[in-house]
């Protein structure tokens, strides 16, 4: 049965990618403050944190601190708030980094692991749920950092498989999931313990012109050449991403683009030019490396000849937009860019 | 499209289509190797004049169809080389040129150029120059016998293994003369080991996939086991229809072409398997030797028919399967709003 299913469908378990986390892993990170950060002002809430925090509790101190969830940009508080108590049975901590290069989840995780765990626990407290656990991501080589498997009692579920990762094992989750990021966890004990407003995210700055690839924890608003000097380039990059390598948006001038509170990391990357000179020679890997069983060169192909209905027909509004074709082509062609505008332009033709 | 402005992902992996091209080049080079150690300098020559051929022939129509020439697309030496082992070591000079000018002038480069064309045109080549100069493709000589460059009477001619099984005989060959290539044949195409070990270097190497020749062979494999001479058992009917003929070289390099072949898993091994049964089909019925050339060439026409009909018949009937989980969207998005 397997292997006719490996057979007939063309999904696959994704692809692997060098994971390349590992300087700035092990590494603790870095307070990289401007003054925005020092002279802001605490808050006092005026809750007694010994005993348990009620939803509505955490919910106001996350408005007041001014929380913002690293994993959707989204405000906690109205995450909170938007839940409804009786239906959250799992809340979970999302530290799964399946990109390469970025480890701002998982290393507040590892090095400030008793307060995101307390933190975790007063969230699953306030909403009564069973199950709390946090999500990490397990590459099949092997890191040098050891993830433990229990932290202070809350079980630690590796997440074992090839990129996408990050998106599979939450769609396998129901909707009756809190999940929350480790960043904001972090924040969210420190507004509670200290009055601490958020004026900063954690933040990995890597890439093969960096020659010092460290996390820092920087004040929003912190120009993106700021962080560049701090961790030093060993050569002039070719472009700078704000992001991840694998959805990230180019950079086009450092001064002027400021971090933001969901912005997890920034790289800077050297490569020899590039030419898209090959058209597309259909080997099949697209369909192979497909996570979502789509068949990307029938799509990219009904984009650009703008054959809407058919590329519908064919899913293209399944696309989970991960990337992985456009990384497997090698005829370097920009499937899941083409495919992304195609999902744009044909939702706006259907409305 | 303007260069500077790069899209996500940014990080690519390594391998390029010119790294399938050039895997698929390397894998052929062993085999002049051997040529020349069987036939001498004049396989080489025969290699050379058919590869330069081709290249040149794809610049002129690049240049024509005013196309930026790309000096680093391989793919029409590829097609050159495999014309050049295809042919006999004992061919005039004008058969590989008007093989190699079909193969790019007609079957290539009238569609769009690399990955655009639906027949593969070095198989289009060869059937051209088999169907106008049948004499020349089929006149072969004894292997160990260093040919000089201009053929003259010294040379004699002789009919190679495949035309005694057409004709209903069995060849009389021993294992090592099979596997080492050593009786009369093509340049490149009769030497089983070196094609064993360049057919695994592609497998790992990815450019091949392992399921498309083992369903052709498996197909090959069956039909000459039940339509078998007489006194002849069925290993030694399969290993004479495998490894006597071009065959097994059709199966590691023509039919391996990513530009030609259907996309998805399975309807590559229904490719594969309905290419196997239509070259022994022709082997029995039609007049030339050279069948696999004119079974591929068939079922090209049909690659994406087949393409058409797995998607039809499997994502149609399992949408489940074809359409994962999408009901949370916002985690999804969420994943991705960076």
């Amino acid at each position: 049965m397997s292997f006719f299913h490996w057979l007939t469908t063309g999904s696959s378990n994704g692809i692997l990618l060098e994971q390349e986390k590992e300087p700035a892993l092990s590494k603790p990170f870095l307070p990289f403050y401007s003054s925005a950060t020092l002279q802001s002002a605490g808050f006092s809430h005026g809750y007694d944190f010994t005993k348990p925090l009620t939803k509505a509790q955490l919910c106001q101190i996350a408005r007041l601190a001014n929380i913002i969830d690293e994993r959707d940009g989204k405000p906690l508080a109205e995450k909170i708030e938007n839940c409804p108590k009786q239906k959250i049975s799992v809340v979970c901590a999302d530290a799964i980094d399946d990109e390469p290069y970025v480890s701002s989840q998982i290393n507040p995780l590892l090095h400030c692991r008793t307060e995101i765990v307390q933190a975790l626990n007063w969230l699953a407290d306030a909403f009564e749920a069973q199950t709390r656990f946090i999500a990490v991501y397990k590459n099949m080589s092997p890191l040098d950092t050891k993830i433990p498997s229990v932290i202070e009692s809350v079980e630690v579920r590796s997440m074992e498989g090839r990129y996408p990762m990050e998106i599979r094992a939450f769609q396998s989750l129901g909707e009756d999931t809190l999940i929350v990021g480790t960043a904001a966890l972090l924040h969210l004990h420190r507004a509670v313990t200290q009055g601490k407003i958020q004026t900063t995210s954690f933040i990995t700055v890597a890439g093969n012109c960096i020659s010092n690839p460290r996390n820092l924890e920087v004040t929003i608003g912190t120009p993106v050449s700021h962080l560049l000097d701090r961790c030093g380039l060993s050569r002039k990059p070719s472009y700078i991403i704000q992001g991840s390598a694998m959805h990230g948006i180019t950079v086009s001038d450092p001064d002027k683009t400021s971090v933001r509170a969901d912005t997890r990391s920034i790289l800077a990357f050297h490569v020899d030019h590039q030419e898209q000179l090959y058209s597309c020679i259909g080997c099949g890997r697209c369909i192979e490396a497909c996570p979502a069983a789509l068949n990307p060169r029938k799509l990219y192909r009904c984009v650009t000849t703008n054959h809407g209905e058919q590329a519908i027909a064919l899913g293209l509004f399944h696309c989970i937009g991960c990337s992985t074709c456009s990384y497997i082509c090698p005829s370097r062609l920009d499937l899941s860019h083409i495919i992304t505008l195609g999902k744009q332009k044909f939702s706006k033709d259907k409305n | 499209m303007n260069p500077s402005i790069h899209h996500a992902p940014y990080i690519r992996h390594p391998n390029s289509s010119r790294t399938i091209m050039s895997d698929t080049f390397i894998a052929l080079v062993p085999l002049y190797f051997m040529s020349y150690f069987y036939y001498g300098s004049r396989v080489i020559l025969v290699g050379a004049v058919s590869i330069l051929t081709c290249l040149l022939t794809d610049w002129l129509c690049s240049y024509l169809l005013y196309r930026r020439i790309n000096l680093r697309d391989i793919s029409a030496a590829v097609t050159g080389s495999i014309i050049s082992m295809l042919v006999p070591p004992s061919v005039e000079l004008y058969v590989v040129v008007g093989a190699s000018l079909f193969a790019i002038l007609v079957a290539k480069a009238p569609f769009g150029g690399t990955g655009h064309n639906i027949f593969n045109p070095a198989a289009a080549g060869l059937a051209f120059a088999t169907i106008c100069w049948n004499s020349q493709m089929f006149r072969y000589t004894a292997p160990l016998q260093h040919l000089p460059i201009n053929l003259n009477e010294t040379v004699t001619f002789l009919q190679r293994p495949t035309a005694t099984l057409k004709l209903g005989g069995v060849p009389s060959l021993n294992m090592t003369e099979l596997l080492l290539g050593k009786f009369p044949g093509p340049i490149g195409s009769t030497y089983t080991l070196i094609l064993f070990a360049c057919l695994i270097y592609l497998i790992t190497r990815r450019a091949v996939k392992w399921y498309l020749p083992a369903s052709y062979i498996a197909a090959v494999s069956v039909v000459s086991a039940l339509h078998r001479s007489f006194g002849v058992g069925p290993l030694e009917s399969i290993l004479n229809e495998l490894f006597s003929g071009s065959l097994f070289f059709i199966a590691v390099y023509i039919l391996n072409d990513p530009v030609t072949t259907p996309k998805y898993r399975v309807a590559r091994v229904v490719y594969g398997f309905c290419a196997g049964v239509l070259t022994m089909l022709y082997r029995y019925v039609s007049p030339f030797e050279l069948s696999a050339v004119f079974a591929i060439l068939s079922m090209n026409a049909l690659t994406p028919a087949i393409d058409c009909l797995c998607e039809w018949i499997f994502w149609r009937e399992n949408p489940s399967a074809a359409n994962p989980a999408t009901s949370d969207s916002d985690a999804v998005k969420g994943g991705q709003s960076q």
